[in-house]
């Protein structure tokens, strides 16, 4: 299983990927991007089954990378996070073809959520 | 002898003759000695003076004449000087005096009578009453006075001379004042060879003069013997005299007024450029105060954003990483059986979730991150749930065409402009509902809040605000006015509220360019 982190502040990009590799030994790989624009031209290669992406970026907004990444990457799980309420963006998210977004201040809810998809990719992924 | 005796009478006779064809004239006839003593006086004479023949004749002449003329002139050895110099008066005027007092003027021609050895015998006076004439004689001297004063002692200058060659024939002092000539080098010089006018101008005035009759106010410069150029201003009419034509000018010179009034007229232009610059420069300054307070709005919109995003993008996520990599510990430490310090780290973990949601709430009052990535629409949206969220209030919204297209700045303005109106919803109106509306239309962005709460008086709260409870809405009305935008408020006492602000759509595209 691969998983693919768009996260332009590095220290929380590091915490992530160790939080992913402590709870999720099943994951044989971890990408890295630091902008949407970035992480577009990488993603469909690198073979993600599960996609974080902030939902705040610098240039290519969250939101709009998982809108343009969805065609490309049919199937591919993505999460978004976000630092604010997830209500503020829930529809939205939804809307742009996100499969799921939470705090980033909600741990258990992240690490549940990761699971939940890393599932669903398993059995097929999340068309 | 007998030849003598016979011219005698034969003068005798002749003289009688004349004596008694003039009797009859108009004509005072008087005989008087050289001793003064009168021997004959006619009847008209008579009648004349007031005196009978009887009552004149052998009293001295000088009955009839005054010590002292009217004029001045002394009489008194009349009688005396006429017959010891008597070549000296065959022609004489002189005042008499009549038997009542009364002057009269008479014209005497005086012929003596002599005897063969040329000794004076009598004086024969022949007289014409000029009373009448001297008195004519003495008002035309009079007005002729007046007129010589008034002429030379006028402080407008006059002159005249002649049409011909422009010869000064009679000048006034203010005009030899205003030349510098004196009388004598003015008459019989004309203003051309001294130069006082040059010829063209002369041309061009007795042009006017024969085409008009007369000249009327016509300005002109006369040069003076000094050089110099005197601004006047002169009328003139044609008269004859001695036969030619001439020109009677009067006028003024006006060079102080000229100088006073092209100095005049110089500050008037001075006053209307310096107005018009005034006028200009108030414009330019009230365009840059705009142009720099726009500017200032959307420097502290730039700023509350870049605060907004350190907080949200910088020490929001470190603080947040820091609690993921804490609690990531804690749960190494949990499935290791490890629980002693776990009380202690969860208290830790409290900590840096308060420290988050200080730094969240403070990121979003400065700036709500939404606002970073979509349209208004979304901000209202937020903004209706924060309201709800955060104050209690409801906010019914409703959008009405394509709101998410105001973005950035205006964007951010708008919906802080929003979140103002919903506040004194929540403080003043007393009600826990409100509708929030946003349009989109050709030309204007809309935002209304309408509530059914207490209200209050427009004109006297936001024309008169007499404490800082409508600040806001003023507040709000100048920073829309400054983008061409307007505030209206619908309120009354107890019939709820309804304030709308619209702005532009040019001023999505914010015009901080301007000031810089």
């Amino acid at each position: 299983m691969k998983a693919y982190l768009v996260e332009d502040d590095e220290t929380m990009r590091f915490i992530l990927k160790h939080i992913l590799e402590a709870n999720f030994p099943s994951l044989t790989a971890i990408g890295e991007s630091e902008t949407g624009e970035d992480a577009l031209e990488k993603v469909p290669s690198f073979g993600a089954d599960v996609v974080l992406v902030d939902i705040s970026l610098p240039g290519m907004s969250g939101l709009e990378f998982v809108r343009r990444l969805t065609p490309k990457c049919r199937g591919a799980c993505i999460l978004v996070l976000t630092g604010h309420e997830i209500e503020m963006y829930e529809q939205a998210a939804r809307d742009a073809g996100a499969h799921g977004i939470i705090s980033k201040s909600d741990d258990e809810g992240l690490l549940e959520m990761i699971g939940i998809l890393l599932e669903k990719s398993k059995q097929g992924g999340c068309e | 002898m007998a030849m003598n005796i016979a011219e005698l009478q034969a003068e005798n006779e002749r003289l009688r003759r004349d004596i008694a064809l003039l009797s009859s004239a108009n004509t005072i006839i008087l005989r008087w000695l050289p001793t003064g003593a009168v021997t004959y006086i006619n009847e008209y004479g008579q009648r004349f003076f007031g005196y009978t023949a009887e009552e004149l004749l052998g009293r001295h002449v000088m009955l009839l004449v005054p010590d002292v003329e009217s004029t001045g002139r002394d009489l008194s050895e009349l009688a005396d000087d006429i017959a010891r110099h008597p070549q000296n008066y065959t022609s004489f005027v002189n005042e008499n005096v009549c038997k009542d007092g009364s002057r009269v003027w008479v014209n005497w021609t005086n012929q003596t009578v002599t005897d063969r050895h040329g000794v004076l015998r009598e004086i024969l006076a022949i007289g014409t009453d000029v009373t009448g004439l001297k008195a004519t004689e003495k008002r035309l001297k009079e007005s002729e006075d007046k007129f010589s004063k008034a002429f030379y002692r006028s402080p407008i200058f006059m002159f005249v001379s002649t049409v011909e060659d422009g010869t000064f024939v009679e000048v006034n002092n203010a005009y030899c004042t205003l030349t510098g000539y004196s009388r004598e080098q003015l008459i019989g010089n004309s203003s051309l060879r001294l130069g006082i006018i040059p010829a063209e101008e002369r041309e061009r005035i007795v042009s006017t003069m024969e085409r008009e009759g007369r000249l009327d106010n016509i300005t002109t410069a006369v040069r003076t013997k000094d050089g110099n150029a005197r601004d006047t201003i002169f009328s003139a009419d044609i008269v004859e005299l001695q036969g030619k034509r001439c020109f009677l000018v009067s006028g003024m010179d006006i060079t102080e007024r000229k100088q006073v009034e092209d100095s005049l007229r110089e500050s008037e232009h001075r006053l209307k450029l310096l107005s018009e610059n005034l006028e200009d420069m108030v414009i330019q300054r009230t365009e840059q105060v705009h142009a720099l307070s726009t500017a200032l709005t959307l420097a502290e919109q730039r700023e509350r954003k870049q605060f907004s995003h350190v907080l949200h993008d910088d020490l929001q996520q470190k603080i947040l990483g820091a609690r993921l990599l804490f609690k990531q510990h804690l749960r190494n430490h949990q499935a290791a059986g490890q629980t002693e310090f776990v009380d202690d780290a969860m208290r830790g973990v409290v900590v840096l979730d308060k420290a988050v949601q200080t730094a969240k709430a403070l990121a979003i009052e400065l700036n709500p991150p939404v606002l970073s990535t979509e349209g208004l629409d979304r901000a209202l949206c937020w903004l209706a749930n924060h309201m709800r969220k955060n104050y209690g209030l409801e906010v019914d919204l409703c959008l009405s065409g394509p709101v998410q297209n105001v973005r950035n700045e205006t964007q951010l303005m708008l919906t802080q402009m929003a979140r103002e109106l919903l506040n004194n919803v929540k403080k003043h109106a007393g009600v826990s509902q409100c509708l929030l509306e946003a349009s989109y239309d050709d030309r204007l962005v809309r935002i209304s809040v309408s509530d059914t709460g207490r209200g209050f008086d427009p004109d006297e709260k936001l024309e008169q605000p007499a404490n800082d409870s409508h600040l806001g809405l003023l507040s709000i009305r100048e920073r829309l006015r400054l983008f061409g935008g307007n505030l209206a408020v619908q309120s009354a006492p107890g019939q709820g509220t309804r304030v709308t602000i619209s702005l532009p759509h040019e001023y999505s595209q914010p015009r901080e360019r301007q000031a810089t």
